[in-house]
This record gives structure tokens, sequence and C-alpha cells, in this order.
């Protein structure tokens, strides 16, 4: 009860901190092309080759991998500015 | 390991779980749910030579059902025979009130499962003749389905028998209408109606409803959640060496994803391995598979030869991010805030000789599970009141627990609120929905290519390409091929070295990445002279 509260509490405070911002459920339509269409239609027809081509599942998922190890950097870089490593 | 072990010490000393009682009769006359069995213990049943074991073989996934694991183990849910009105019980094992009765009636009875398992099982369902609370038969002798049920149907299951109180005969057909006439009994008789299995197999049981005659009932919903369903060896058992792993689990299609595993993880829990647990690798994973289709799954593990001792296994199925990179590092280490799959189950059992600690460790995982698990069926109404001292309720115990244990639903609600309403706003709710793109199960297909064929003859025709069946057939026939000697496809030789190359290039690129860091600035500030 008591750990609930305060998970509670912590997810209450930042919702209310970014509540005004817009909520993003799909990637924008620039210039009429949908981003978000093209990317499901893209990633579905790439993992359903990857059924048969299997390592290029595994590849993928390295990338993956990488994309996560880099955002995170750049996330870092952004808060910390000139002190970052 | 050891805070496991020192929680459990705790819960030990501190609760005691008992067994369920409870009345089992009830006065609903059409419905026969399982569930009210369980916690009930061994049953011999009414007339029958074996028992079923009720006692703590529910699925989590669905806690209104009970597992078959004795040959021959019947369900009986008891029918007597009032002024020629058919009341079927939710009882088992009734000694009440003998009734009178008279008169030849015929019993129409509905089947369902919501499972699978009872698919290519031979059930018997036999009707129990009685008379003055006598067996009116050695042994229940009910038909044997010779068709498999079929999951999620109705079946009707006619009957035909006829007790003299000297002879007694039956007949049960499926789905039949009309094979039998009369169910019969002579004064001051009841019968009973059981469900049972018919060899020493283990059978998954969710839910029965018998009924008189009437309209077919529309059939018990089916849980079509990705979980699992069961596993083997079951919860407390006591096996020989060599040991075989069992699981079944069922997976939504759409949860179908490259990145859900299935895995099944053993660990030996007696004094050799807590004392030199150091030495030893604390677990085994027996299976470790990725899911790439929806339905039914069943695992058997090969024979595995173990030491006595006490062991605990462990079944989970989940999705995770990156598949088997990494030896599923990023399975145990990170929580899946895009996933909802996560069904993890755990078994305890014992191999030939159990021994004093592993005994220990066993039963006071097992209380502990129980404690909680029983505090999860426990409203909180019921539990805030244990925090009073002036309630009969108080338990000083249980308040802790409620105060400090998080409630797993509510704590994936929470996750599920902080999902949508902070890592979807602007502007890293596009980084999250690239994620969710990238992480989600496939929705589109490869493109149908149409091309028209125009003659002029007037025969105009179109041929039809279709890339999705020609992957899944070049896939097909890639796996059909296998080495001769280990029958290994070449999926199954390359796979662990590809994964074995990829995560090393993963790790050297961002071990290189790490190196230079402050490198470049170093240099920059030896260009400007910053250290002289």
């Amino acid at each position: 009860m008591l750990t609930m509260l305060i998970i509670n509490v912590f997810v209450l405070f930042l919702g209310s901190i970014f509540i005004w911002l817009p909520q993003i459920t799909t990637l924008p339509i620039i210039l009429g092309f949908d981003i978000d269409g093209a990317l499901v239609t893209g990633v579905g027809q790439f993992k359903t080759l990857a059924t048969t081509f299997w390592p290029w599942l595994y590849v993928f998922y390295g990338l993956l991998v990488l994309l996560g190890y880099f955002s995170i950097k750049q996330v870092i870089k952004f808060f910390l500015g000139s002190r970052a490593p | 390991m050891w805070k496991h072990v020192l929680l459990s010490l705790v819960f030990s000393f501190v609760f005691n779980v008992g067994t369920v009682e409870g009345a089992i009769y009830t006065d609903n006359f059409d419905s026969y749910s399982v569930g009210s069995l369980v916690g009930q213990g061994i049953w011999t049943g009414l007339g029958g030579p074996y028992g079923v074991n009720v006692t703590a073989t529910t699925s989590s996934s669905s806690p209104n059902s009970i597992t078959f694991t004795t040959n021959g183990g019947r369900i009986y849910a008891v029918q007597h025979f009032v002024a020629g009105n058919f009341q079927i019980d939710q009882s088992i094992k009734y000694t009440g009130t003998i009734l009178p009765s008279t008169g030849v009636k015929p019993i129409v009875y509905s089947l369902a499962s919501a499972t699978s398992s009872l698919s290519g099982q031979d059930i018997v369902l036999c009707p129990d003749g009685r008379l003055n609370d006598r067996n009116g038969l050695s042994a229940c002798s009910g038909g044997f389905f010779s068709t498999a049920l079929s999951l999620n149907t109705w079946h009707v299951v006619s009957m035909n028998g006829i007790f003299d109180g000297v002879g007694y005969t039956v007949t049960v057909s499926l789905d039949g209408v009309e094979q039998w006439v009369n169910y019969a009994t002579t004064t001051n008789g009841f019968g009973a109606v059981a469900i049972g299995t018919t060899n020493a197999q283990n059978v998954f049981v969710d839910n029965f409803v018998f009924r008189t005659e009437g309209d077919v009932p529309t059939p018990p919903p089916f849980d079509e959640s990705t979980r699992i369903i069961d596993f083997n060896p079951q919860d407390g058992a006591t096996t020989t060496s060599p040991v075989t792993f069992s699981l079944e689990a069922y997976v939504n299609e759409n949860d179908i994803g490259t990145v859900s595993t299935i895995q099944i993880t053993l660990e030996n829990i007696d004094q050799n391995v807590l004392l030199l647990g150091f030495l030893s690798p604390s677990q085994i994973m027996l299976v470790d598979e990725n899911i790439e289709s929806g339905g039914f799954f069943n695992y058997s593990t090969t024979t595995v030869v173990l030491g006595d001792g006490n062991y605990r296994v462990e079944a989970c199925i989940k999705r995770t991010f990156f598949g088997g990179l990494f030896g599923g590092f990023f399975e145990s280490s990170l929580v899946n805030l895009f996933s909802d799959v996560s069904d993890c189950q755990s078994h305890q059992f014992v191999v030939g000789t159990s021994t004093f600690i592993g005994n220990i460790s066993q039963n006071l995982w097992g209380d502990t599970n129980a404690f909680l698990e029983g505090l999860t069926a426990t409203s909180s109404e019921a539990l805030a009141s244990t925090c009073n001292p002036l309630n009969l309720n108080f338990d000083i115990r249980q308040c802790i627990v409620f105060l400090t244990v998080p409630d797993a639903n509510s704590l994936a609600e929470v996750i599920g609120l902080a999902r949508e309403g902070i890592l979807t706003r602007w502007p890293w709710g596009y980084g999250t929905r690239f994620i969710q793109i990238l992480t989600n199960s496939p929705t589109s297909t490869l493109p149908v290519v149409v091309v028209p064929i125009l003659t002029n003859t007037g025969n105009d025709t179109t041929l039809t390409f279709d890339f999705g069946d020609m992957v899944a057939g070049g896939g097909a026939l890639l796996d059909s091929v296998s080495d001769p000697v280990y029958g290994k496809n070449v999926r199954d030789v390359f796979e662990p070295f590809i994964i074995l190359f990829i995560s090393l290039l993963v790790v050297i690129i961002i071990v290189n990445d790490l190196m230079r860091i402050g490198r470049d600035r170093d240099s920059k500030d030896i260009q400007n002279n910053k250290y002289h």
C-alpha cells in the first residue's frame, strides 16, 4: 500500500509535469508522407521476410541495441552539456 | 538466493497456511465448476478405485481448474433422483439423505471444456448406480469416448444405463442424440455421474457443465491470453531420476513476435548448492525457444539425469526486446515496458530422497508463495482491516505485507498509466512510438502483385505473385534440409554462431566507442595548450 502510494505519487508527479505536452500516438505525416504507416508496413514486411531469412533478424536486434546505446549517449549529452564525458 | 531464503524463513515462522475448507454442496443444478473442488485433497470418489488429486493443482491462469494426476481418477457430479426431476449438484462425496425415487427418466448431458488438454484424451463418463448408499457396481463402468473432445465445443453426451440392483449396463456416446433411452434407479437409490481419465495422463480441466434436457448452452469462454497452462514435474511432486520436463502453453496470435520466448530453468535448492553455490552454476536452462506461431505449445525436454535432492523449476513465457542476443542478458535485466506478455511459474520437486535444508527451502518457498497468492485473492478492504488494532482481523504480519508489498495488478496498471501518460508525450513520444513499431509483432504482410496479361484473342488473364507464400515456401524448404547424422537443419547449425558473431560485433562497437570517451576533448585541450 505504502509502496504503491509512493509509486503512484511519483507517476502522478511526472505525469502532471508533462500533462501540458501533446500526446503522440503516431509518427507525423510530412509533406503528405505517412511516416507511421510506412514504418509499420516496412517493419512488418521485414519481420515477415526475416522469418525465412532469419540472420537478418539478429542484425536487426543488433542495430536496435546500438540504437539504444547511442540514444542514451545523446540523452546524457543533452542533460550534461559540456560536462558530458 | 539468500535474500529469498531469508524472506521465506521470516514468512514460515509467521504464517500458517492451512488447507482450504468449505462446503462444496450448492443448489446450482446446472453448472458444475470443478474449481469448487480445489483444495479438497485426495478424493476417492464414489465407487471409483482411484482418487483425484485436487489439492494444489490449479493453473494460475485458470483458478477454477483442477488437474487429473492419478491414473483412472474421476470427478463426480452426484445426481439425485427426486420425483422425476433430475438435479445436478456441485457435489462429490455426497452422503446426504437417500431419496425415494420411482420411474425411469432419460438424461442428456452437455460436456464442454475451455482448455485444449481434453483434445486427444480418452475421457470416461460413467453413471454410478447405488442402492441404499451401497455401490451397485464394483467400479464405475462407463463408456469410453473413442472420439477426442474438441476444444471449446459442446458435445452432447448420451447415456443409457439400467440399474436393477443386480446388474448394470451403460453405453456412452459422444455427440449422440438418441442412442440411449433410460437411466434408471430403483427405490431408495441415487445415481452419480463421473468424468475421469483412463490412463496415467495429466488432464487439465477448467469447467464442466452438466445439464438436463434443453437447449445447448453457450460454451464457456476460452482464455485467449498468452499463458503457461501447465508444466511438469508438478509442484511438491516426488520423482525419480531421470526426470522428464514438459510444458504446455498457449500463445495468442496477436502476441506472436520473433522476440517472444519460452524458457524452463532448473535449480538445485538443497544443501549441496547452498554450501557450494559459488562452485557450480545455480541455474540450468532446459528450454529457451523463440515463438514464431500462435496456438498451443507442448514442450518436452529430453530426460535429464539428476542426483537426489530438492529442485526448483521455473517456466516463463515472455516477450523481450532482443531475443536471444547476449545470452538473454536483456531478458533478465530490463523490464520491457512495451510488453504485457509475461507469465512465470515455479514448481518445486524432490528427486529420490530429499535433504533437510532442501526441504526447508522448498517448504518456505511454497508457504511464502501461498501466502502472497492468498493475499492477492483477498480484497483490499479485508487486508486493510488487518491493520486496525480494534478489528478482530488485526494481524500485524498481514498488515506489514499489505503496506509494503505492491499488488501486482496495481503495479501493472500504474506502469500502463506511466507508459500512456508520460512516455507518449511530445517530443519523446515519437521515440516511444518508433520503438513500439520496431518491437511490436508484425501486422503487415508482403504485397501481392497481380499482373494482367492482355491478349488479342480476348482471353485476357492475370498472373498473381504472392510473395508471402513464396517466402513461406522457401522457409519450409530450407528447414526441411537437414544433415543426415544429427538431423539438424541449416538454422539449427548456424544460428548460434550468427548470434555469437553479432553479439560480439555489437559489444566491440560499444566498447570501442566507450574507449574514445574524452579522447576527442583531450586532443582539443592539447591543441589549445590547456595543459601547459
